[in-house]
């Protein structure tokens, strides 16, 4: 973590950026919380894939690294991760927008556990697909499924575990090639083309509303019956007092006796 | 003075000069502690909130570093 310390906030800044970390400048009293962020960071990245150590950290550019073995391999691998790793990031803006969302999203492609099950999901929906799609390990899938239930962890959480998962997108390009590998041109191509502000909440409840809008539809129409029927029986019922209110105002004529 | 109290009364007006103890979540101990790092007005608080980007759960993980507090951000 004191490796970030040399850093200047300008640098530091651009590897948050480079992490897709949402953040804020980098200031005085923000320094000490982003420096744990990276560290934490690439903590879990480096915990989540253990055998392939070149790429446990993409601190190439940095110039103290922790042993002179990591550098050969750190060089070569980041090179063509690097692209995939840029590209696949862009799915990371709609993974928080997605790892917002009650697990529901999540459940169909849980349960089901293969990937045919990824293509019932609502088609709104296609960029969780395809993030499904590059799942292998089911560990990891829970793992990040928690971390979506849970609204309170870091952001860099998330991050991790997707981090992770590009890894796995070499060997899926392989070996996928029954999944419809044409969804992740469509797909990179609108997700890099979209905004990258990570503000999720409201996008979260845009992504949940079609999926949500048939039974709410559904439930709409079991109202719908039993309204219109209380509404008529108020009419009714303001009716009928009405005539009992202009029925007693005809008997309100001469309080007194004309009896003599 | 329980939380809810505190936020009844943190929110009733503009924090305008409020010290920093004033925040629910924010007693003897945390107050202390961020006026310690120079926070020692709510609207500094607040402008660390919004350095943040307004973003709920890194100000919170923050205000735990900071000061050990995490529940009265709704406040704000």
């Amino acid at each position: 973590m004191d490796d970030y310390a040399v850093l200047s906030d300008t640098e530091l800044a651009a590897v948050l950026r480079q992490y897709n970390i949402p953040h804020g400048p980098v200031v005085g009293s923000t320094r000490k919380l982003y420096e744990k962020k990276i560290f934490e960071y690439e903590t879990q990245r480096r915990r989540l894939s253990p055998p392939n150590s070149s790429s446990s950290s993409f601190s190439y550019r940095f110039s103290d690294l922790d042993s002179a073995s990591m550098d050969s391999d750190m060089y070569d691998l980041p090179k063509k991760e690097d692209a995939l790793l840029y590209q696949s990031k862009g799915y990371n803006d709609d993974y928080y927008e997605e790892s917002y969302l009650t697990t529901r999203t999540y459940g169909e492609p849980e349960s089901l556990g293969t990937s045919k099950g990824f293509r019932q999901p609502v088609t709104s929906l296609s960029d969780a697909d395809t993030f499904h799609h590059l799942v292998h390990d089911d560990n990891l899938f829970s793992s990040s499924e928690e971390e979506s239930k849970d609204r309170e962890r870091p952001i860099y959480g998330r991050d991790s575990t997707y981090q992770s998962i590009a890894h796995y997108r070499p060997v899926s390009n392989v070996s996928r090639s029954s999944l419809g590998l044409s969804y992740y041109p469509t797909t990179s191509t609108s997700s890099v083309s979209s905004s990258s502000s990570p503000t999720p909440s409201w996008l979260a409840r845009r992504a949940i509303r079609p999926e949500k809008q048939a039974p709410v539809a559904d439930l709409g129409q079991d109202r719908q019956v039993p309204l219109w029927g209380q509404l008529l029986l108020f009419l009714v019922f303001a009716a009928f007092l009405l005539f009992v209110y202009y029925s007693m105002q005809a008997e309100e004529g001469n309080p007194f006796w004309m009896d003599p | 003075m329980t939380t809810s109290l505190k936020h009844g009364d943190f929110v009733a007006e503009p924090m305008g000069e409020k010290p920093v103890r004033s925040l629910p979540g924010i007693g003897e101990v945390p107050g202390k502690k961020l006026e310690e790092r120079g926070f020692d007005k709510a609207y500094v608080v607040l402008g660390q909130f919004l350095v943040l980007k307004k973003d709920e759960i890194i100000f919170q993980e923050w205000l735990k570093d900071t000061c050990g507090s995490q529940d009265w951000f709704g406040s704000l």
